[in-house]
């Protein structure tokens, strides 16, 4: 059965529709849960997030599931997006329960780094790519080839957007510096200035 | 060799000490964390794994990913999972079934939709069709108790309608 009629046949309320969705889906779904899970020593959890998910999906016939457009993106890709989201909130919201130091994997007693800051660029100083470009090579510490895959351009493309936005900001900055040194050192005259008049 | 390797190094950490003041400068207060709740933003994250958004759209969704971290965290974290699937036992199939119970699908006929009369799994009669009887009986109970106290306030006038000689007697004298 083709995915539309997949959808259609759940959201339409046929018997069996569920199980058929589910033994298509979950291991989809799972797949992505486990990608966050796994990496955080959660792996365990993962059924339960599984099951918010699902219950999710269901929730007031369907609402989540009705929300998805076959026009806009693949269903694979809106329900790994759907499954990664409910994931990472599920870390977030729950810290792990108390488990005695010495049974926690190094790894997981890391310190983790800032999380990255919230920023609004002015406008015209950098575009959104350029903005973006940096973010990922240094927020996220990716490569230059991930970040055009990402992006969907050549990693020449990427470089030469790194190299203009580090040029403007570096004028920008420069322009800036210049000006707080001209109003301190005109600010320093006119006091001296004044002083003198005394 | 070693030279160029120093300068790239030197490079990339001149670049990363500009972003991280750039960072600063330009540091916006945040917004809460991205959720479900957000059911547009995982249609537009979705789209852009796909390669669907128009231009315009890819521009406003690029200057959104720079700007929030956590929608820029989902964004890779669900690339990430892309294409991906694991073997799902039966027994969790079976208990994620169990969510929605068969009787949802079922398509209720003219008489249950007006009755509600389908057993729930417990066994229980649907409230539906309680609450439907106990208004028909309170009705039936209230109409028998409005005739009868009716019936006997009349029987009262006319006693004393008899007894008055009043001409709204029936003409027939019974009751």
């Amino acid at each position: 059965m083709a995915e539309r009629d997949e959808i259609d046949a759940l959201l339409s309320g046929q018997r069996g529709a569920w199980q058929a969705f589910l033994r298509r889906y979950a291991p989809v779904i799972y797949a992505a849960i486990n990608k966050r899970l796994v990496p955080a020593g959660r792996a365990a959890e993962a059924e339960d997030v599984a099951q918010d998910i699902f219950v999710k999906l269901c929730a007031h016939d369907f609402k989540l599931l009705r929300g998805y457009d076959p026009a806009r993106a693949r269903f694979t890709t809106w329900l790994t997006v759907i499954a990664t989201s409910v994931s990472i909130d599920h870390l977030r919201r729950q810290s792990k329960p108390t488990t005695p130091v010495d049974e926690v994997p190094e790894a997981q007693l890391a310190i983790p780094g800032k999380e990255p800051a919230w920023i609004k660029i002015p406008e015209g100083l950098l575009s959104p790519r350029q903005a973006l470009v940096l973010r990922m090579l240094y927020d996220r510490d990716l490569e230059v080839a991930d970040v055009a895959k990402l992006l969907n351009v050549d990693p020449q493309t990427v470089r030469s957007m790194h190299h203009k936005a580090l040029t403007r900001l570096r004028q920008h900055f420069a322009e800036e510096d210049g000006q707080a040194g001209r109003s301190d050192a005109s600010g320093a005259s006119q006091s001296l200035g004044r002083a003198r008049d005394k | 060799m070693t030279d160029r390797n120093d300068n790239q190094s030197f490079e990339e950490a001149a670049g990363r000490m500009l972003w991280h003041r750039a960072c600063e400068r330009f540091a916006a207060p945040a917004k809460p964390s991205l959720a479900l709740d957000g059911e547009a933003d995982a249609l537009l994250i979705a789209a852009h794994l796909d390669g669907r958004l128009d231009p315009a759209e890819q521009e406003a969704f690029e200057a959104r990913l720079a700007a929030e971290p956590a929608l820029l965290a989902l964004f890779l974290e669900a690339d990430a999972a892309i294409g991906a699937t694991v073997p799902v036992s039966d027994a969790q199939l079976e208990r994620a079934a169990a969510l929605v119970p068969g009787e949802a699908f079922e398509k209720p006929n003219m008489l249950q939709r007006i009755f509600g009369a389908r057993r729930e799994s417990n066994g229980r009669l649907r409230l539906r069709a309680v609450s439907l009887a106990v208004t028909v009986a309170a009705v039936i109970v209230a109409s028998a108790i409005g005739f009868e106290i009716g019936r006997f306030g009349y029987a009262v006038a006319a006693e004393t309608y008899f007894e008055q000689g009043d001409s709204l007697t029936p003409l027939d004298g019974s009751f």
